[in-house]
């Protein structure tokens, strides 16, 4: 049972970085991005077209995979996404849901419906082997980097000149403008984060699991699961929630079964809604 | 060629016509008021100014350059900006970061820090409170950070949209002295008032706004206080 509470631990981390994006795009600009779990994918089918076909170093291939995601956030939020934030939630609901489906498709065109996955050295490495606990090594380093990105992001958010304007545009983007944020610009920086995060999220989870072009929707209601349990626009509260998820869907499955893991996972996050409906560290309700 | 120019400006709400065909001038170093009672206008023609409504036609010339239609953000590059109604201020974000924030166009963070320095020998109470949200002041306190973070940005012409509103009169006399001392420092504003009285004493030159139109100005120390009074209103000579 150990085994399952640390590997459950691990797991979360990597969560937890499936589900910043999501929730910094939500936090600054009110937007549930649907699309977000079809983003995350088509990075890792970035990642691993480079490292299969053109056998492109993995740490290089994840870069240009940022590099890429990053472009596509600036342009998606740019020419569709802006246009839509000031009509109302539901518009913009609707545009990432286009997009959801335009990329999943677009992915199973190009790709197949066939199961991946990109090879790499440490998913077969265990970094610790006792009797009672070994761990992987992708597992250990996913944890890792999803600590590192959110003290990174925490710090920029919270110390740097940029972060305080992103901070401000969210608040109130007229008062921000008035400052002389450019607050349009601010939101396709904010997308772009997210979509640097969602890549390394994508390259992490096509490292540890196989994918499809259906894995999206998956995990985008992982996501979603992270960011309602830890509290839209908390941070911290997205690593606590991605542990929540994780150690509740490894739990789960060791005493029920691994069939009915991901059922115990999402029975928590009711749980957890019904007592805390914001979050166990949310920032407070966006208006 | 006055600091700010405002002609023949029109601005409407969908169908409604909320200023009709006004002009005025703000000259560089002086405060200049708008008077008026609530819905008048005064308001409107702020947030017009700082791009945050449209215009519907006619002109806004800042320091000789047109920017009736420029975006909020590129009007206060230009240094023009403004203390909202209502303070606005970032609810989330501690007093530093708000102040922080009147900053942002600043290109070093020891710039940043000197001007902060400069705020807090201002406004004493806000160095007192500056790890608290902003949503932990009190009104007046909140008013005092709006101005500050306005003021953060250095800016050549600053609006202030009823400073007053909501406060006791000490504090807004506390509030006024300070806006002199900015003024000496050769900021140039323009402030909107309910209290004809007051406006009349803490400006050099004055506006009076009644349904979207300039019914009366002139230099405030010429003015006489009743007759700004059935301007105000609409009464007497003013009657429509």
């Amino acid at each position: 049972m150990l085994q399952c509470l640390i590997q459950g631990i691990l797991l979360g981390g990597l969560y937890a970085i499936i589900g910043i994006g999501m929730s910094m795009v939500f936090g600054i600009m009110g937007l549930t991005n649907l699309a977000h779990g079809d983003l995350m994918i088509l990075g890792t089918y970035i990642t691993m077209l480079l490292v299969s076909s053109y056998h492109v170093p993995i740490l290089l291939a994840v870069l240009i995979a940022i590099i890429v995601m990053a472009v596509i956030g600036f342009l998606m939020q740019n020419f569709l996404v802006n246009r839509v934030l000031d009509k109302g939630a539901e518009p913009a609901l609707l545009v990432t849901f286009g997009i959801s489906i335009f990329l999943s498709n677009l992915i199973l065109k190009i790709f197949s419906a066939d199961y991946q996955s990109i090879p790499n050295s440490l998913a077969s490495t265990n970094v610790v082997s006792t009797s009672s606990v070994s761990v992987s090594g992708i597992y250990l380093f996913s944890f890792v980097v999803g600590l590192v990105v959110i003290v990174v992001l925490s710090y920029v958010m919270q110390k740097t000149n940029f972060g305080r304007s992103i901070r401000a545009t969210s608040n109130d983007t007229m008062a921000a403008e008035l400052m002389g944020v450019n607050t349009k610009r601010a939101y396709s920086y904010a997308m772009i984060l997210a979509m640097v995060t969602a890549a390394i999220a994508g390259a992490l989870v096509g490292s540890t699991f196989t994918f499809n072009p259906a894995s999206g929707t998956s995990y985008l209601i992982i996501a979603f699961g992270v960011v309602v349990i830890g509290g839209m626009g908390s941070l911290s509260g997205t690593l606590l929630g991605g542990v929540v998820l994780g150690v509740s869907q490894l739990l789960g499955g060791y005493f029920f079964g691994t069939g009915v893991q991901m059922l115990i996972a999402y029975i928590v996050l009711l749980v957890i809604l019904a007592v805390r409906p914001n979050g166990l560290l949310a920032s407070g309700a966006r208006k | 060629m006055s600091m700010l120019e405002v002609r023949d400006l029109m601005v409407s709400y969908g169908d409604f016509q909320a200023i009709h065909g006004l002009s005025l001038d703000v000259e560089e170093g002086s405060i200049v008021a708008l008077i008026g009672a609530n819905g008048a206008g005064k308001s409107t023609i702020m947030q017009t100014i700082c791009g945050i409504n449209k215009v519907k036609s006619g002109s806004i010339h800042f320091l000789g350059n047109s920017i009736g239609g420029m975006k909020t953000s590129k009007i206060a590059m230009a240094g023009l900006t403004l203390s909202p109604e209502g303070s606005h201020c970032f609810e989330k974000m501690t007093v530093q970061d708000n102040l922080l924030m009147g900053a942002y166009l600043c290109k070093s963070n020891q710039e940043r820090q000197e001007r902060l320095a400069r705020i807090y020998k201002l406004f004493p109470v806000l160095e007192e409170k500056k790890a608290q949200m902003s949503t932990f002041l009190s009104g007046g306190q909140r008013q005092m950070l709006a101005i500050g973070r306005g003021i953060m940005m250095q800016p050549k012409l600053m609006l202030c949209d009823e400073i007053s509103l909501g406060l006791a009169p000490v504090i807004i006399k506390d509030i006024y002295a300070k806006l002199h001392e900015i003024a000496a420092q050769g900021v140039t504003l323009m402030i909107v008032e309910q209290d004809v009285t007051r406006s009349l004493k803490h400006s050099d030159y004055a506006y009076v706004v009644l349904e979207g139109r300039i019914v009366m100005q002139g230099k405030s120390s010429e003015l006489d206080p009743d007759e700004v009074n059935d301007a105000y209103f609409g009464i007497n000579k003013y009657a429509h």
